[in-house]
């Protein structure tokens, strides 16, 4: 799949970082997913669910890597989603920031 | 010279008239956008979770000595993968309030810092012993436990004093809200 970028600050981390993955809209679209919310679970049970509508307005990435590093399990990783927030001003709220799932290890598609 | 003094009256009364409706609008116009204000203040200063991302802590922390005790033992259903992805998370609560606005707002709650560095410290100098463990191997788990198993009042004091930091914070944030 195609790796895109996204280069934000975060309310975990310092600065300003260089995101890099796929969109989850090319993975959602690749499986032939068939609905309107993702339930997205972290290795530490940790689930929120995400409408799909956010990845059609916003270029919502599944991170791999963060400035060049690959995200390993002790920093976020090794799937982080990640939202274009220095980007768009409306996803800097509490209720988004909790959809920045990191430590990914399932999707669900309702 | 009756008629023209009448008609003034009614001019100078529509005009009061329409003043009032005028100030009535605006009053409505500042209150619906003080509500917004205040709405759209709720949903983005209140800032990440702190009291729950300081309790993952100990409960990350209780969940690798509940799998290093299964290991331990050489319960099958319990790995080496597994073993070393719950002390991954383990790190991984550690580092999440290393830094960023989380990071910044432990710095305010008198001893976790220390708490937790010393949380670090001690994965830090288990972490050989850890990665060496082989399945079964109850001594040597047990050992690694008990250094563990001594971080989880110090953690959950740590937690107990950002709870109460953060409830002054809101309170503080809703005076703020309160006042005009």
């Amino acid at each position: 799949m195609p790796q895109h970028r996204i280069t934000t600050s975060t309310p975990w981390t310092d600065g300003v970082s260089v995101f890099e993955g796929p969109l989850l809209c090319d993975l959602l679209e690749q499986v032939g997913a068939d609905g309107t919310v993702l339930q997205a679970r972290a290795l530490n049970d940790y689930v929120v669910e995400i409408p799909i509508s956010d990845c059609e307005r916003y270029p919502v990435i599944l991170a791999l890597t963060r400035d060049g590093e690959r995200l390993s399990r002790r920093d976020m990783g090794p799937i982080w989603i990640v939202y274009p927030r220095d980007d768009f001003p409306e996803l800097q709220l509490e209720t988004v920031n909790a959809r920045w799932v990191w430590q990914l290890t399932e999707i669900e598609v309702r | 010279m009756a008629a023209r003094s009448l008609s003034l009256r009614i001019s100078l009364k529509y005009a009061l008239v329409l003043a009032a409706i005028a100030g009535l609008v605006v009053s409505i116009g500042f209150a619906s956008w003080r509500i917004m204000e205040v709405e759209r203040q709720g949903g983005s200063d209140l800032g990440e979770n702190l009291v729950w991302a300081m309790s993952q802590n100990e409960i990350e922390l209780l969940r690798f000595l509940d799998v290093l005790g299964r290991y331990g033992s050489g319960e099958p259903s319990v790995g080496r993968d597994r073993l070393l992805e719950r002390f991954d998370v383990l790190w991984s609560r550690f580092a999440v309030l290393a830094e960023g606005e989380l990071g910044d707002r432990l710095g305010n709650v008198a001893g976790a810092r220390g708490a937790l560095d010393e949380a670090r410290l001690t994965l830090a100098s288990l972490e050989q012993q850890v990665l060496a463990l082989e399945p079964g191997d109850r001594a040597a788990a047990a050992a690694v436990a008990e250094r563990l198993r001594a971080l989880v009042p110090e953690l959950r004091d740590a937690s107990v004093r950002t709870a109460q930091s953060e409830l002054e914070r809101m309170m503080g944030r809703a005076e703020e809200r309160a006042t005009p």
